[in-house]
C-alpha cells in the first residue's frame, strides 16, 4: 500500500513538472519572441492603442519575453486589402503578421486555408466564458471553433447635431421624434432640404448596412439561403423606395466619405455610423467661410423602419492569430488575453467609445466608469448605447465568404446609381425609383 | 572579564595542546582565503571589478553617440526634403498667383484664393507624405479667410496632413488624415478628417512661425537652404499630438514671405525611431531639444523612453547638475537625472540660426543610475563575501571528512577494543604504516615483558629457596657488615650483583687478577662468607627483599 501511494505521488510529480515545462518552458524573458501586428486604431484612438502596446511590452510582456512590434497601422479596408493579397498568396503580398485586426468575413478567407489559429485551443472554457457571450459567438467560424476574439465593440446610432435641428425644428414644426423612424427620417429631410434651401439633412456611412439592418427589421434578409445578394423582393424595394426620394431630390447625402466630415462644415445634421465614430464629431462645426460655430449633438438609438423591430447592427472586428511556431501562438494569445481583460479593455474604450469586451467591464464596471469619463462625449454616447442594449435586437453580419465583395459592390453601386439619378433629376431629367432599382438589381 | 576569559582558554590550550580538527580547519580556512584574497587583489589589478561600471558607461557613450547621430542624419535628410518642398510650393504658387493675376497680399480675406492656393499645394505635400518617413507635412499662409472675426490675427489658412503611421513600410497602404485646411480640399482628395479637424491655424502662442517668417524678410539674399528652421516641440491648439517641425520660408518671386512650409517630426515618430533598446537597461530615455550652457530646454524637447517612465515631454527644462561617476547630471524640478548627452548639427555655418545649439542627451533617474552602480560594486563585494563563507564552511567540512576515519581509530584505540580488526577502517598509508609499528613495538613489549615476568618467577622461586638454606646470623652478618667495605671492595661488590664474570670484572676496575684476588679475600673476610658462590646467593637474597639499593 505504502509503495502504491508512493508511486501515485512520483507520478503526480512528474505529471506536473511535464505540465508545467509546457506552460511555462515554452517562454524564455531572456531571449524573448517578437510579434508583428497589424491594426486599425489609428487617428483618435492611435495614442491609446500606442499606450496599450506600450504597456505590454515594459510589464507582461517583458516578464514573459514577448514584444509587440507594430508594423501597420491604417483603415480597416487598407489592411483587408493586404490581407486579401496574402489569403490569395497574390504577388507581392507581404508577410502575414502575427497578430492582425479584421472582421471575420476575411477570417472565413484564412480559416479555409488553415492560416489561422483556433483561439479556443488556447483559452480555456473559464477564460472565454468571461467575455460577452455575443461576442465571442461572433468571431467563431463555420467549425465552430473561435478565430477572431473579440477587443472593443461598436454600434450604429444616430448622430443629431441638435443645434442646427433645435434651430430647423422651430421652424418648421419637425419633431425629433421624427427620426426614430426612418420613413420619418427622410420626411424631415426632404423638409429640411427645402427649408435650408438645398442643404443635406441626413446621410449614412454605410448604405450597405442601411438596407441589411433594414431588412433584419422587417423580418427579411439581405442575403438568400445560397448565401447570395437578394435584391428581389418587396422588403427590399419598400427600403430602396424608402431613401429614393430623399436621396434623389435632396435631403439625404450620398456621399463617399464619413458622414462626419459633412457633419463637421455644417452640410448635414444627421447621420448613422458606428458608435465609435463619436471621436470624430467635434463640439463646433466650421463653414466654408472661416465661421465657427458651437453646436451641440446628441446621440439618439439607431432608427427602425415602420413597423419593424428595434434591431441594430453590432460591428466591431477582432483580433486574429497567424497559424505559426507554438511559441508564437501562444505569445500572442497571452497579448491578446492581456489586452481585453477588463482594466486594459475599459482603458480602451474610454478613450475610443468602444464597448468592453468582457462581461466584468459590460455589465459591472462601465456604468460606474461613465461617471468619471474625462470625455462628455464618449459618456453620451455610451450612455445611448447601453439604453439600446436593454431593448434593441443586435444583428451581425454574416460570415459569408462573397459577403466582403457584395457589400462593396452594393455600396459602390447603390451611391453610383443614386447619384446619376440625382445629376439627372437635377438637370431635370425623368426618373423613377424603379429604373433605379432595374438599374441596381442588373 | 573577557581577558581573564581568553587567558584561562589559551593556558588551558597550552596545557592540553589543539586538536587535530581544529589544526586542520585552521590550515584549510588560511590557504582558502589567502586564495580568496588574491583573486580579490586580482580582479582589483585587473580592474575587473569595474567591468559592469566601463558597460554602463560604454552603453551610454554609445548609445549617445548612435541616437545624436541618426537624429543628425535624419534631420538633415527632412531638411533637405523639406527645402525641395517649399521649392516646389514656391513654384506652384508663383504659377497661381501669375495666373490669378494676384499677388501674396491679396489672399488674406479671401476664401477663394486661399482655397484656390491651397487646392494646387495639396497634392505636393500628398505627394511627400506618401513617400517619406514623417508625422505630417505642412504648409501655414500669412493670411486668413476671415480677418475681421475675433481672434483673427491668429488664424492663419493653410494645410496640415498627418499619417498613422510614420515609417514608409510599403506593408499597408498609408491611411492619411486632414488636420487643418479647407473641408472641400480633403473631400476633393479623400481624406477623412480628424477629430481635432480645424479649417485654420490658430498660432497664438507659437513663435516658430513669426520668426521663421521675420527671419526670412531679414535676410532676402539668403537661400531657403540657409534660411529652414526646426522649431523646438509644438503643439497645436486642440491637437493631441505634437512635434518638431521643420520650417522652410515661402517667398515669392518678388521676395515676399508669405507662409511657411515644412515637414513634421511627430512625437510618435520620434518615439519610433529613437526609444533606446530597452534589453540593456531600464528606465533609460533619449530625448532631444534647444540646449544653452545651462542644460537643455526639455519644456521644447521630445523623449522618447519606455511608457512607464514618461510621457513624450518633460514638463520643464533640464539644468545642467555637475558630473557624477562620469555621467553628466541634470535637474528638473528636484528631480535628477544622469547619462551623457551630445550636441548635434542642425544648421549650416552661415545660417541665420547657427548659434542655437540642439543636444541629444541620453538619460536615466539618478537613483536608478547610482543604483546600477552600487549594484555592480556590491555584486562583487557579495562574491567575495560567499566565497569566504563557502571557505569556512568547507574547511569545517572537509577537514572533519578527513579526520573522521583517524578519529575513529583513535576512539576505537581507546576504548581498547584493539588494532588489529580496525586496521581496515583506516585509509591512510602512514596511519596504518603507524598502526603496525605500534603493533610490532607492542608484540616486542609483549615479549619482554613475558621473559621478564619468567625471570622474576625463577628468581623469586630461587630466592624463596635460597632463603630456606641461608643461616640467619650469617646473613644478618653480611648485611650489617656491607658498610664496612672500601669503595673499592663496594664496587667489586656490586659488580658481582649485577652478575659480572672475575674477568669482566678485572676488564671494567682495570685491576690485575692479584689485586682482584685481594679485594676478594677482604670483602669475604669482613662479609663473613667464604666463597663467591656464598656471596651471590646473600646479594641475590637481599636484591629480592630490597630491590631498589
Amino acid at each position: 500500500m505504502k509503495k502504491f501511494i508512493t508511486l501515485l505521488i512520483c507520478l503526480a510529480m512528474l505529471l506536473f513538472t511535464f505540465t508545467n515545462c509546457g506552460e511555462k518552458d515554452i517562454m524564455d524573458p531572456d531571449h524573448p519572441v517578437t510579434l508583428t501586428m497589424w491594426h486599425n486604431y489609428g487617428g483618435d484612438m492611435q495614442e491609446t492603442m500606442d499606450y496599450l502596446i506600450d504597456q505590454f511590452n515594459g510589464t507582461v510582456g517583458k516578464e514573459k519575453g514577448i514584444v509587440i512590434n507594430v508594423t501597420a497601422i491604417s483603415s480597416s479596408s487598407e489592411l483587408n486589402k493586404s490581407l486579401d493579397m496574402i489569403v490569395n498568396d497574390d504577388p507581392g503580398a507581404p508577410e502575414i503578421p502575427d497578430i492582425f485586426t479584421g472582421y471575420p468575413k476575411i477570417a472565413v478567407k484564412f480559416q479555409e486555408k488553415d492560416m489561422l489559429v483556433n483561439l479556443d485551443d488556447y483559452f480555456s472554457e473559464e477564460e472565454v466564458a468571461g467575455y460577452v457571450e455575443a461576442f465571442v459567438e461572433e468571431g467563431r467560424l463555420s467549425d465552430g471553433g473561435l478565430y477572431v476574439f473579440p477587443i472593443a465593440k461598436s454600434t450604429e446610432i444616430l448622430y443629431v447635431n441638435q443645434t442646427l435641428f433645435d434651430r430647423f425644428a422651430a421652424e418648421t414644426g419637425a419633431s425629433i421624434e421624427q427620426l426614430s423612424t426612418m420613413e420619418g427620417m427622410m420626411e424631415v429631410s426632404e423638409m429640411y432640404y427645402e427649408w435650408s434651401g438645398g442643404k443635406q439633412f441626413y446621410a449614412a456611412d454605410s448604405w450597405f448596412n442601411f438596407a441589411e439592418v433594414g431588412m433584419a427589421q422587417l423580418g427579411d434578409s439581405i442575403f438568400d439561403d445560397s448565401e447570395e445578394l437578394d435584391l428581389s423582393g418587396d422588403t427590399y424595394e419598400y427600403i430602396f423606395n424608402t431613401v429614393y426620394d430623399a436621396a434623389v431630390k435632396g435631403g439625404v447625402a450620398i456621399y463617399d466619405g464619413y458622414s462626419s466630415d459633412l457633419s463637421k462644415t455644417g452640410d448635414l445634421v444627421c447621420s448613422s455610423g458606428s458608435s465609435a465614430g463619436i471621436l470624430f464629431y467635434g463640439d463646433t462645426i466650421t463653414y466654408s467661410d472661416g465661421t465657427v460655430e458651437d453646436v451641440e449633438y446628441s446621440i439618439l438609438p439607431y432608427p427602425v423602419f415602420e413597423g419593424g423591430s428595434k434591431t441594430a447592427l453590432q460591428r466591431g472586428g477582432g483580433l486574429m492569430v497567424a497559424k505559426s511556431t507554438q511559441q508564437k501562438e501562444y505569445a500572442a494569445c497571452e497579448f491578446i488575453k492581456w489586452l481585453t481583460a477588463s482594466q486594459q479593455n475599459m482603458k480602451f474604450i474610454e478613450k475610443t467609445g468602444y464597448l468592453p469586451v468582457t462581461r466584468q467591464a459590460f455589465e459591472e464596471d462601465m456604468t460606474s466608469h461613465l461617471q468619471n469619463l474625462e470625455d462628455p462625449r464618449i459618456a453620451k454616447m455610451l450612455t445611448a448605447v447601453m439604453d439600446m442594449y436593454e431593448d434593441y435586437t443586435f444583428f451581425t453580419a454574416p460570415n459569408y465568404i462573397t459577403f466582403d465583395d457584395d457589400s462593396s459592390w452594393y455600396e459602390s453601386e447603390f451611391k453610383a446609381i443614386l447619384s446619376a439619378q440625382r445629376a439627372e433629376y437635377l438637370d431635370g431629367e425623368e426618373v423613377s425609383a424603379a429604373d433605379a432599382l432595374a438599374a441596381l438589381k442588373k | 572579564m573577557i581577558r581573564q576569559a581568553f587567558s584561562l582558554w589559551k593556558t588551558e590550550r597550552q596545557k592540553k595542546g589543539t586538536t587535530l580538527h581544529r589544526r586542520l580547519v585552521l590550515f584549510f580556512l588560511s590557504a582558502t582565503v589567502t586564495l580568496v584574497l588574491l583573486f580579490t587583489l586580482l580582479m582589483v589589478l585587473l580592474g575587473m571589478t569595474g567591468e559592469e561600471e566601463k558597460a554602463v558607461q560604454n552603453y551610454f557613450n554609445n548609445a549617445t553617440n548612435s541616437i545624436s547621430d541618426s537624429i543628425t542624419e535624419d534631420f538633415g535628410r527632412i531638411a533637405v526634403e523639406g527645402i525641395n518642398l517649399a521649392e516646389s510650393i514656391s513654384s506652384i504658387s508663383e504659377n497661381y498667383f501669375e495666373t490669378a493675376g494676384i499677388t501674396p497680399a491679396d489672399l488674406q480675406g479671401s476664401p477663394e484664393y486661399i482655397e484656390g492656393l491651397l487646392s494646387q499645394q495639396a497634392p505636393l505635400l500628398l505627394g511627400t507624405i506618401n513617400s517619406r518617413t514623417c508625422g505630417g507635412v505642412y504648409v501655414l499662409l500669412d493670411a486668413t479667410v476671415k480677418p475681421e472675426a475675433e481672434g483673427a490675427d491668429f488664424a492663419k489658412s493653410g494645410l496640415f496632413l498627418k499619417k498613422t503611421q510614420p515609417n514608409h513600410t510599403q506593408v499597408v497602404g498609408v491611411k492619411l488624415h486632414f488636420l487643418r485646411g479647407p473641408a472641400s480640399i480633403a473631400r476633393s482628395v479623400g481624406i477623412e478628417l480628424l477629430g481635432q479637424w480645424k479649417m485654420e491655424y490658430d498660432i497664438e502662442g507659437q513663435e516658430f512661425f513669426t520668426q521663421v517668417m521675420e527671419t526670412a524678410r531679414a535676410n532676402p539674399d539668403l537661400p531657403l537652404s540657409r534660411l529652414y528652421y526646426w522649431s523646438g516641440r509644438v503643439q497645436l491648439k486642440d491637437n493631441s499630438e505634437a512635434g518638431f517641425l521643420l520650417c522652410v520660408p515661402l517667398r515669392a518671386s518678388d521676395g515676399t514671405v508669405y507662409g511657411v512650409c515644412g515637414i513634421e517630426v511627430s512625437d510618435r515618430m520620434f518615439k519610433t525611431h529613437y526609444t533606446p533598446a530597452s534589453d540593456t537597461y531600464d528606465n533609460v530615455f533619449a530625448v532631444a531639444a534647444p540646449s544653452d550652457s545651462a542644460g537643455l530646454k526639455t519644456s521644447q524637447g521630445i523623449i522618447a523612453g519606455n511608457y512607464y517612465l514618461t510621457g513624450n515631454r518633460l514638463s520643464d527644462d533640464l539644468r545642467f547638475a555637475g558630473e557624477k561617476n562620469g555621467f553628466q547630471q541634470f535637474a528638473i524640478n528636484g528631480t535628477f537625472y544622469s547619462g551623457k548627452s551630445a550636441s548635434i548639427r542642425l544648421y549650416p555655418d552661415n545660417s541665420p540660426y547657427v548659434d542655437e545649439t540642439w543636444s541629444v542627451a541620453l538619460l536615466m533617474p539618478s537613483d536608478i543610475l547610482d543604483e546600477v552602480m552600487r549594484g555592480n560594486r556590491s555584486q562583487f563585494i557579495h562574491i567575495v563575501l560567499a566565497l569566504l563563507a563557502a571557505s569556512l564552511i568547507g574547511s569545517f567540512l572537509i577537514s572533519r571528512y578527513y579526520l573522521r576515519p583517524v578519529t575513529e581509530a583513535l576512539d576505537s584505540i581507546r576504548s581498547s577494543s584493539g588494532m588489529v580488526e580496525h586496521r581496515r577502517a583506516v585509509p591512510y598509508q602512514e596511519i596504518m604504516d603507524l598502526f603496525e609499528f605500534l603493533d610490532q613495538k607492542d608484540r616486542e613489549h609483549e615479549q619482554v615483558r613475558s621473559q621478564f615476568e619468567k625471570v622474576q618467577l625463577d628468581n623469586s622461586r630461587l630466592a624463596y629457596s635460597r632463603k630456606t638454606e641461608v643461616d640467619p646470623d650469617s646473613y644478618q652478618q653480611f648485611l650489617d657488615n656491607l658498610s664496612t667495605l672500601t669503595p673499592t671492595e663496594r664496587d667489586i661488590f656490586n659488580l658481582y650483583i649485577d652478575g659480572r664474570s672475575a674477568k669482566e670484572i678485572l676488564d671494567i676496575a682495570g685491576i690485575k687478577e692479584n689485586t682482584l684476588k685481594y679485594h676478594n679475600k677482604n670483602i669475604y673476610s669482613k662479609l663473613g662468607v667464604t666463597s663467591r658462590k656464598e656471596l651471590l646467593r646473600y646479594a641475590a637474597l637481599m636484591k629480592q627483599e630490597s630491590p631498589v639499593r
